[in-house]
């Protein structure tokens, strides 16, 4: 296996850097602050590409094969201080426009990919209910044939881009007699009768990602907006799951290498009783161990990514990817924050802004124990 | 020779682990009886990729390719019709 990347990869890696460095960052800390979206630097990545990544072409895409793409997301990471931005234009990508490439209709993908590709459409995916996070398949909010609709009532929470999002993957039971292949998923549009927006969530990290309620209230949904078949909810779920866990915590691994250069500069140059902190082992082990941790961050992730561009289907190394990065971006925040003493614990620099918004790693996209159960349950016990 | 028993044993030892599986029989349905539930179809996928040389795509996870043993066995050796 080689997971290298070619030099077309690393170019097109170090022009994602270079953008998000020039044309996101600038009033970051504020908006934070303010938990305000970045509309502006949204539409700044869609003209970059960034929505449009792993689309084909005639939709308006780029078309890169997923390992491009995890690279792009990587630099992204690294030049990228809203992870908020980051975290909507991921769920953007990998749990709405994926899942309508590889399951829609050429009807719906025409419908929908070019505005997604382009920006002017935000995507996301409702799956997660008030009473059904982990036990993802026990949702209730239902779907009932009607003529040549569906009605959907029900109540979707922590919904990702949900404030703004103009179409959502709405997943909905069909068949209330089993939970695998009773769901089914629905294109949903904001402007469907019986579609509004809850409460948006205030929350500890990712603040600048508009994160909400849906309410599906006798929501109308047109039969050809269902997505894929009948009772195809589950393929599609466990699908985007894999795509999202291989490929979303592309940024992290980014931003834990921004981080490690940043502790290694301050080891050098803070000195401490006469000499730089980093010339004490309690120090410099520490960032040997992050070092090691971001490492094996990216050959995890990119070899889940690899397996997902061979078209292979990779549930254990998606999980074991997903569980080690997200763990693993805590950690070093943490370790970050302990070696820059004081001012990493201020808000002055950005470490603690960084752990609050690494903690949402080890929940969502199914949470670290989740992750742990379905690695054990591969290996039979 | 491979045959649907195999799938059987693997069922009866892998996802149905702790239940009552003297009497499951190749027409019995897995997914009504929620033997097969959405984490336990990846591990059956993983084993049928494994035993039967076979690529199962997403697409192709539906209920009716996995209903039952029977169901199963057709799906994994359609080719060879």
């Amino acid at each position: 296996m080689d997971f290298s990347l070619n030099e077309d990869q690393v170019a097109f890696k170090n022009a994602a850097i270079e953008f998000a460095g020039r044309e996101l960052n600038e009033g970051a800390k504020q908006r934070e602050r303010d938990r305000e979206f970045n509309q502006a630097g949204w539409d700044k990545c869609a003209r970059f590409g960034i929505q449009g990544l792993t689309l084909p072409q005639r939709y308006g895409g780029l078309e890169m094969d997923v390992l491009t793409s995890i690279a792009a997301m990587e630099g992204m990471g690294y030049a990228c201080s809203d992870s908020g931005l980051l975290f909507s234009l991921n769920s953007h990508i990998w749990t709405c426009e994926m899942p309508i490439l590889k399951f829609g209709t050429d009807v719906q993908k025409d419908k929908y990919l070019t505005g997604l590709a382009n920006g002017s459409l935000k995507g996301g995916h409702a799956m997660t209910e008030p009473n059904f996070g982990s036990d993802a398949f026990g949702i209730k909010c239902k779907a009932v044939k009607k003529g040549n609709s569906y009605v959907l009532n029900g109540t979707k929470t922590f919904i990702t881009n949900a404030p703004l999002a103009d179409i959502l993957l709405v997943f909905a039971v069909t068949d209330t007699s089993n939970k695998f292949s009773g769901l089914s998923v629905f294109l949903v549009e904001k402007s469907f009768p019986g579609f509004s927006i809850g409460t948006c969530e205030e929350l500890m990290g990712l603040r600048t990602c508009p994160i909400g309620e849906v309410l599906l209230q006798e929501c109308e949904v047109p039969e050809e907006n269902r997505l894929g078949n009948e009772g195809a909810g589950a393929a599609i779920f466990n699908s985007e799951m894999e795509y999202e866990r291989s490929c979303l915590f592309a940024t992290h691994v980014g931003a834990m290498e921004k981080i490690l250069e940043e502790c290694i500069d301050y080891a050098k140059n803070r000195e401490q009783f006469g000499k730089p902190i980093g010339s004490n082992q309690s120090i410099s082990h520490k960032i040997a161990d992050m070092k090691v941790r971001v490492e094996l961050s990216r050959l995890i992730l990119y070899k889940a990514a690899w397996m997902k561009a061979q078209g292979k289907r990779a549930p254990i190394e998606s999980a074991m990817a997903k569980l080690y990065i997200s763990e693993s971006y805590v950690q070093n925040c943490l370790d970050a924050i302990q070696i820059h003493g004081g001012y990493g614990y201020s808000t002055e620099l950005d470490f603690e802004r960084h752990l609050r918004d690494s903690v949402a790693g080890r929940i969502y996209s199914g949470t670290s124990e989740i992750q742990r159960n379905i690695i054990a349950q591969f290996l039979g016990i | 020779m491979k045959d649907n028993e195999i799938i059987r044993q693997f069922i009866m030892s892998e996802l149905m682990r702790g239940k009552n599986v003297s009497d499951l029989k190749v027409t019995d349905n897995l997914i009504e009886t929620g033997v097969i539930d959405s984490l336990g179809i990846q591990i059956l996928i993983s084993f049928l990729e494994k035993n039967f040389s076979v690529s199962i795509a997403d697409e192709d996870l539906i209920p009716d390719n996995f209903e039952t043993i029977d169901a199963i066995w057709a799906f994994v050796t359609r080719g060879e019709q």
